[in-house]
Protein backbone atom coordinates (compact mmCIF):
# COMPACT_ATOMS: atom_id res chain seq x y z
CA UNK A 1 0.00 0.00 0.00
CA UNK A 2 1.16 3.30 -0.95
CA UNK A 3 1.17 5.98 2.28
CA UNK A 4 -0.25 9.39 1.63
CA UNK A 5 0.15 12.33 3.94
CA UNK A 6 -2.58 14.89 3.04
CA UNK A 7 -2.62 18.88 4.84
CA UNK A 8 -5.85 19.81 4.20
CA UNK A 9 -6.10 23.92 4.27
CA UNK A 10 -7.78 25.01 6.70
CA UNK A 11 -8.38 21.42 8.03
CA UNK A 12 -6.66 18.43 9.28
CA UNK A 13 -4.04 15.89 8.23
CA UNK A 14 -4.81 13.15 6.25
CA UNK A 15 -2.61 10.29 6.47
CA UNK A 16 -4.01 7.51 3.78
CA UNK A 17 -2.98 4.57 3.36
CA UNK A 18 -3.82 2.79 -0.36
CA UNK A 19 -3.42 0.77 -3.39
CA UNK A 20 -4.48 2.11 -6.37
CA UNK A 21 -4.25 -0.03 -9.88
CA UNK A 22 -4.82 2.16 -13.40
CA UNK A 23 -6.60 5.08 -11.26
CA UNK A 24 -9.31 2.13 -9.41
CA UNK A 25 -9.17 2.08 -5.50
CA UNK A 26 -8.29 -1.72 -4.60
CA UNK A 27 -7.83 -1.23 -0.68
CA UNK A 28 -7.75 2.46 1.37
CA UNK A 29 -7.07 3.23 5.11
CA UNK A 30 -8.09 6.62 5.89
CA UNK A 31 -6.17 7.67 8.95
CA UNK A 32 -5.28 11.03 10.53
CA UNK A 33 -6.35 13.63 13.33
CA UNK A 34 -9.94 14.62 11.48
CA UNK A 35 -13.70 13.72 13.02
CA UNK A 36 -16.42 11.70 11.69
CA UNK A 37 -19.27 10.73 13.07
CA UNK A 38 -20.31 8.10 13.90
CA UNK A 39 -16.60 7.24 14.24
CA UNK A 40 -17.59 3.31 13.01
CA UNK A 41 -18.79 5.19 9.51
CA UNK A 42 -14.61 5.42 8.63
CA UNK A 43 -15.12 1.62 7.52
CA UNK A 44 -18.13 2.32 6.10
CA UNK A 45 -16.50 4.87 3.82
CA UNK A 46 -13.04 2.80 3.24
CA UNK A 47 -15.41 -0.28 1.69
CA UNK A 48 -17.65 1.90 0.14
CA UNK A 49 -14.44 3.45 -1.93
CA UNK A 50 -13.20 -0.15 -2.59
CA UNK A 51 -13.29 -0.47 -6.60
CA UNK A 52 -14.25 3.31 -7.36
CA UNK A 53 -12.38 5.05 -9.97
CA UNK A 54 -9.97 7.97 -8.16
CA UNK A 55 -11.36 10.66 -10.86
CA UNK A 56 -15.52 9.93 -10.23
CA UNK A 57 -15.78 9.10 -6.58
CA UNK A 58 -16.60 12.67 -5.33
CA UNK A 59 -20.27 12.55 -6.33
CA UNK A 60 -20.93 9.08 -5.55
CA UNK A 61 -18.90 9.13 -1.68
CA UNK A 62 -21.08 12.63 -1.46
CA UNK A 63 -24.37 10.70 -1.53
CA UNK A 64 -23.26 7.91 0.33
CA UNK A 65 -22.26 10.22 2.90
CA UNK A 66 -25.54 12.38 2.83
CA UNK A 67 -27.68 8.76 2.81
CA UNK A 68 -26.38 7.95 5.54
CA UNK A 69 -26.31 10.91 7.56
CA UNK A 70 -22.30 10.86 8.05
CA UNK A 71 -20.44 13.85 9.62
CA UNK A 72 -17.03 14.34 8.76
CA UNK A 73 -15.02 17.84 9.92
CA UNK A 74 -11.70 18.58 8.78
CA UNK A 75 -11.64 17.06 5.63
CA UNK A 76 -14.13 17.45 2.59
CA UNK A 77 -14.65 14.61 -0.04
CA UNK A 78 -12.94 16.77 -2.75
CA UNK A 79 -9.81 16.93 -0.24
CA UNK A 80 -9.96 13.26 -0.10
CA UNK A 81 -9.88 12.90 -3.80
CA UNK A 82 -6.84 16.10 -3.84
CA UNK A 83 -5.04 13.16 -1.46
CA UNK A 84 -5.35 10.21 -3.80
CA UNK A 85 -4.01 12.13 -6.80
CA UNK A 86 -1.23 12.29 -5.33
CA UNK A 87 -0.67 8.78 -5.31
CA UNK A 88 -1.25 8.14 -8.90
CA UNK B 1 -30.21 27.47 37.11
CA UNK B 2 -29.98 23.98 35.99
CA UNK B 3 -27.88 21.47 38.05
CA UNK B 4 -25.23 19.45 36.76
CA UNK B 5 -22.93 17.38 38.50
CA UNK B 6 -19.44 17.72 39.08
CA UNK B 7 -17.06 14.59 40.39
CA UNK B 8 -14.30 15.15 42.49
CA UNK B 9 -11.07 15.13 40.75
CA UNK B 10 -8.22 12.37 40.36
CA UNK B 11 -5.24 11.76 39.09
CA UNK B 12 -4.97 8.06 37.07
CA UNK B 13 -3.82 6.29 34.00
CA UNK B 14 -4.88 7.18 30.68
CA UNK B 15 -6.55 3.79 30.00
CA UNK B 16 -8.36 4.70 33.71
CA UNK B 17 -9.52 8.36 33.02
CA UNK B 18 -9.94 7.17 29.22
CA UNK B 19 -12.52 4.19 30.26
CA UNK B 20 -14.11 6.90 33.38
CA UNK B 21 -15.65 9.30 30.39
CA UNK B 22 -17.27 6.99 28.65
CA UNK B 23 -18.58 5.13 31.53
CA UNK B 24 -19.76 8.71 31.92
CA UNK B 25 -20.88 8.49 28.76
CA UNK B 26 -22.52 5.42 29.33
CA UNK B 27 -24.67 6.50 32.07
CA UNK B 28 -26.03 9.52 30.65
CA UNK B 29 -27.21 7.94 27.70
CA UNK B 30 -29.10 5.49 30.37
CA UNK B 31 -30.14 8.36 32.18
CA UNK B 32 -28.88 7.07 35.14
CA UNK B 33 -26.81 10.54 35.73
CA UNK B 34 -27.63 14.00 34.97
CA UNK B 35 -25.05 16.04 32.56
CA UNK B 36 -21.95 16.26 34.51
CA UNK B 37 -18.57 17.30 34.80
CA UNK B 38 -15.30 16.44 35.91
CA UNK B 39 -11.34 17.19 35.97
CA UNK B 40 -8.47 15.13 35.88
CA UNK B 41 -5.00 14.37 36.03
CA UNK B 42 -2.57 12.03 34.28
CA UNK B 43 -0.24 9.57 36.24
CA UNK B 44 1.98 8.45 34.76
CA UNK B 45 2.18 10.88 31.50
CA UNK B 46 0.31 9.92 28.44
CA UNK B 47 -0.11 10.02 24.97
CA UNK B 48 -3.46 9.90 23.91
CA UNK B 49 -4.27 9.48 20.12
CA UNK B 50 -7.45 9.97 18.27
CA UNK B 51 -10.16 7.38 17.11
CA UNK B 52 -8.94 8.02 13.74
CA UNK B 53 -4.96 7.67 14.06
CA UNK B 54 -2.94 4.86 12.94
CA UNK B 55 -0.96 4.25 16.09
CA UNK B 56 2.26 3.11 14.89
CA UNK B 57 2.39 5.87 12.43
CA UNK B 58 2.25 8.28 15.33
CA UNK B 59 4.13 7.54 18.25
CA UNK B 60 7.73 5.95 18.86
CA UNK B 61 6.18 3.41 21.09
CA UNK B 62 9.83 2.16 22.13
CA UNK B 63 10.77 5.29 23.45
CA UNK B 64 7.20 5.74 25.48
CA UNK B 65 8.34 2.69 26.96
CA UNK B 66 11.57 3.82 27.89
CA UNK B 67 10.19 7.25 29.11
CA UNK B 68 7.58 5.09 30.90
CA UNK B 69 4.65 6.88 29.07
CA UNK B 70 1.64 5.24 28.75
CA UNK B 71 -0.70 5.62 25.28
CA UNK B 72 -4.02 4.74 24.45
CA UNK B 73 -6.75 5.71 21.68
CA UNK B 74 -8.96 8.21 22.57
CA UNK B 75 -12.86 7.38 21.81
CA UNK B 76 -13.38 10.66 20.02
CA UNK B 77 -11.10 11.34 17.00
CA UNK B 78 -8.55 14.31 16.95
CA UNK B 79 -4.63 14.34 16.93
CA UNK B 80 -1.99 13.26 19.15
CA UNK B 81 -1.85 14.49 22.88
CA UNK B 82 0.99 14.46 25.11
CA UNK B 83 -0.05 14.60 28.55
CA UNK B 84 1.62 15.62 31.18
CA UNK B 85 1.81 18.72 33.27
CA UNK B 86 -2.38 19.75 32.49
CA UNK B 87 -5.25 19.85 33.91
CA UNK B 88 -8.26 17.79 32.10
CA UNK B 89 -11.66 18.41 31.95
CA UNK B 90 -14.42 16.05 30.47
CA UNK B 91 -17.85 16.53 30.54
CA UNK B 92 -20.88 14.60 29.50
CA UNK B 93 -23.95 16.57 28.20
CA UNK B 94 -27.59 15.55 26.43
CA UNK B 95 -27.94 16.82 22.90
CA UNK B 96 -31.11 18.28 23.79
CA UNK B 97 -29.68 20.38 25.99
CA UNK B 98 -26.92 21.46 23.95
CA UNK B 99 -29.13 22.23 20.39
CA UNK B 100 -25.84 22.89 17.64
CA UNK B 101 -24.29 20.76 15.32
CA UNK B 102 -20.49 19.75 15.90
CA UNK B 103 -18.50 22.72 15.13
CA UNK B 104 -20.96 25.17 17.09
CA UNK B 105 -21.01 22.89 20.16
CA UNK B 106 -16.91 22.55 20.29
CA UNK B 107 -17.10 26.66 20.37
CA UNK B 108 -20.17 26.68 23.05
CA UNK B 109 -18.25 24.01 25.74
CA UNK B 110 -15.18 25.22 24.65
CA UNK B 111 -16.12 28.45 26.27
CA UNK B 112 -16.31 27.02 29.63
CA UNK B 113 -12.44 27.07 29.32
CA UNK B 114 -12.51 30.32 27.79
CA UNK B 115 -14.10 31.86 30.61
CA UNK B 116 -11.82 30.25 32.98
CA UNK B 117 -8.90 31.70 31.61
CA UNK B 118 -10.51 35.17 31.83
CA UNK B 119 -10.76 34.39 35.50
CA UNK B 120 -7.28 33.38 35.89
CA UNK B 121 -6.01 36.93 33.91
CA UNK B 122 -5.78 35.64 30.32
CA UNK B 123 -7.47 36.45 27.67
CA UNK B 124 -7.84 33.28 25.42
CA UNK B 125 -10.44 32.92 22.00
CA UNK B 126 -11.80 29.65 20.64
CA UNK B 127 -10.26 28.96 17.26
CA UNK B 128 -12.40 26.48 14.88
CA UNK B 129 -12.05 23.35 14.60
CA UNK B 130 -11.35 22.80 18.25
CA UNK B 131 -8.57 24.72 19.54
CA UNK B 132 -8.59 27.55 22.32
CA UNK B 133 -5.60 30.37 21.78
CA UNK B 134 -4.18 32.83 23.74
CA UNK B 135 -2.16 35.66 21.84
CA UNK B 136 -2.61 32.88 18.66
CA UNK B 137 -0.90 30.48 20.08
CA UNK B 138 -2.88 26.90 21.57
CA UNK B 139 -3.12 26.60 25.42
CA UNK B 140 -5.83 24.16 24.72
CA UNK B 141 -6.99 21.40 22.24
CA UNK B 142 -10.68 19.71 22.46
CA UNK B 143 -12.43 16.47 21.24
CA UNK B 144 -15.40 15.23 21.45
CA UNK B 145 -17.66 12.05 20.07
CA UNK B 146 -21.33 12.08 20.44
CA UNK B 147 -23.28 8.84 21.11
CA UNK B 148 -27.15 7.96 21.08
CA UNK B 149 -28.07 11.27 21.89
CA UNK B 150 -25.12 12.34 24.59
CA UNK B 151 -22.12 14.36 23.85
CA UNK B 152 -18.71 13.67 25.53
CA UNK B 153 -16.19 16.36 25.13
CA UNK B 154 -12.70 16.57 26.78
CA UNK B 155 -9.90 18.65 26.67
CA UNK B 156 -6.28 19.80 27.82
CA UNK B 157 -5.67 22.71 29.55
CA UNK B 158 -1.79 22.61 29.19
CA UNK B 159 -0.15 24.22 32.48
CA UNK B 160 3.22 23.56 30.80
CA UNK B 161 4.77 22.28 27.81
CA UNK B 162 7.99 19.93 27.07
CA UNK B 163 7.56 20.25 23.42
CA UNK B 164 11.09 18.22 22.83
CA UNK B 165 9.83 15.55 25.04
CA UNK B 166 6.14 15.30 23.36
CA UNK B 167 8.27 15.34 19.77
CA UNK B 168 10.30 12.46 20.70
CA UNK B 169 7.46 10.43 21.36
CA UNK B 170 6.12 11.67 18.27
CA UNK B 171 6.64 10.29 14.53
CA UNK B 172 6.85 12.90 12.39
CA UNK B 173 6.70 12.04 8.37
CA UNK B 174 9.40 13.48 7.46
CA UNK B 175 12.26 13.18 9.64
CA UNK B 176 14.08 16.54 8.39
CA UNK B 177 11.53 18.68 9.10
CA UNK B 178 11.86 17.64 12.80
CA UNK B 179 13.95 21.14 13.96
CA UNK B 180 11.48 23.18 12.28
CA UNK B 181 8.32 21.30 13.51
CA UNK B 182 9.93 21.22 16.92
CA UNK B 183 10.32 25.37 16.60
CA UNK B 184 7.17 25.87 15.27
CA UNK B 185 5.43 24.17 17.89
CA UNK B 186 7.31 25.87 20.50
CA UNK B 187 5.91 29.32 18.73
CA UNK B 188 2.58 28.10 18.38
CA UNK B 189 2.03 26.51 21.81
CA UNK B 190 1.29 28.40 25.24
CA UNK B 191 0.87 27.39 28.68
CA UNK B 192 -0.96 28.71 32.04
CA UNK B 193 2.24 29.08 33.79
CA UNK B 194 3.73 30.92 30.72
CA UNK B 195 0.85 33.06 30.75
CA UNK B 196 1.27 33.79 34.44
CA UNK B 197 4.02 35.89 36.21
CA UNK B 198 3.71 33.39 39.41
CA UNK B 199 4.44 30.18 37.80
CA UNK B 200 3.06 28.83 41.88
CA UNK B 201 -0.19 27.18 40.79
CA UNK B 202 -1.88 25.44 43.32
CA UNK B 203 -4.10 23.06 41.29
CA UNK B 204 -7.54 23.20 43.76
CA UNK B 205 -7.42 26.44 43.21
CA UNK B 206 -7.37 25.75 38.93
CA UNK B 207 -10.18 23.54 39.33
CA UNK B 208 -11.83 26.05 41.19
CA UNK B 209 -11.60 28.67 38.36
CA UNK B 210 -12.44 26.37 35.74
CA UNK B 211 -15.29 25.05 37.48
CA UNK B 212 -16.51 28.71 37.63
CA UNK B 213 -15.67 29.26 33.97
CA UNK B 214 -17.74 26.26 33.05
CA UNK B 215 -20.78 27.50 35.37
CA UNK B 216 -20.52 30.92 33.87
CA UNK B 217 -20.40 29.91 30.38
CA UNK B 218 -23.11 26.84 30.62
CA UNK B 219 -25.69 28.94 33.16
CA UNK B 220 -25.45 25.99 34.80
CA UNK B 221 -25.22 25.32 38.88
CA UNK B 222 -23.27 22.44 40.04
CA UNK B 223 -23.56 19.37 42.87
CA UNK B 224 -20.41 17.47 43.98
CA UNK B 225 -20.58 14.07 43.77
CA UNK B 226 -18.88 10.45 42.97
CA UNK B 227 -18.83 8.42 40.03
CA UNK B 228 -21.87 5.98 41.02
CA UNK B 229 -21.20 2.31 41.53
CA UNK B 230 -22.72 1.10 37.61
CA UNK B 231 -20.09 3.93 36.54
CA UNK B 232 -17.40 2.17 38.56
CA UNK B 233 -18.20 -1.00 37.27
CA UNK B 234 -18.79 0.06 33.52
CA UNK B 235 -14.78 1.98 33.96
CA UNK B 236 -13.09 -1.43 35.44
CA UNK B 237 -14.55 -3.04 32.61
CA UNK B 238 -13.74 -0.91 29.82
CA UNK B 239 -10.80 -0.04 31.41
CA UNK B 240 -9.29 -4.00 30.89
CA UNK B 241 -11.08 -5.28 27.83
CA UNK B 242 -10.80 -2.00 25.84
CA UNK B 243 -8.08 0.93 26.73
CA UNK B 244 -5.70 -1.72 27.97
CA UNK B 245 -6.15 -3.91 25.22
CA UNK B 246 -4.20 -4.30 21.36
CA UNK B 247 -6.89 -4.74 19.73
CA UNK B 248 -8.40 -1.11 20.90
CA UNK B 249 -5.23 0.70 20.59
CA UNK B 250 -3.89 -0.76 17.76
CA UNK B 251 -7.11 -1.59 15.79
CA UNK B 252 -9.61 0.37 16.74
CA UNK B 253 -11.51 -3.22 17.60
CA UNK B 254 -14.07 -3.30 20.54
CA UNK B 255 -17.25 -5.08 20.56
CA UNK B 256 -18.67 -2.57 23.37
CA UNK B 257 -22.08 -4.43 24.81
CA UNK B 258 -23.16 -0.93 26.44
CA UNK B 259 -24.33 0.54 23.17
CA UNK B 260 -26.76 -2.41 22.38
CA UNK B 261 -27.09 -3.09 18.37
CA UNK B 262 -25.37 -0.45 16.88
Amino acid sequence: MEKIDYKVEGGKFLRIQVDIKASVIKDIKIRGDFFIYPETAIFQIENFLKEKNIEDFVPLLSEFIKKENIKIIGFSVYDLKKALQLGV
Amino acid sequence: MKKWRILETIEESGAKQMAIDEAMLISRINNLVPNTLRFFTWKPSAITIGFFQDLEQEIDLNKAKDLGVDVVRRYSGGGAVFHEDELTYSLVVSEKDVSLNVLDSYKYLCQGVVEGLKNLGIEAKFKPINDILVNGKKISGNAQTRKKGVILQHGTILLSVDVEKMFSLLKVSNEKLKGKLIAGVKEGVTSIKNELVSSDIDLKYLEKVFRQGFAQSLKVDFNEAVLSKEEKEIAQELQKDKYLSKEWNYNQKYNNRFYGKN
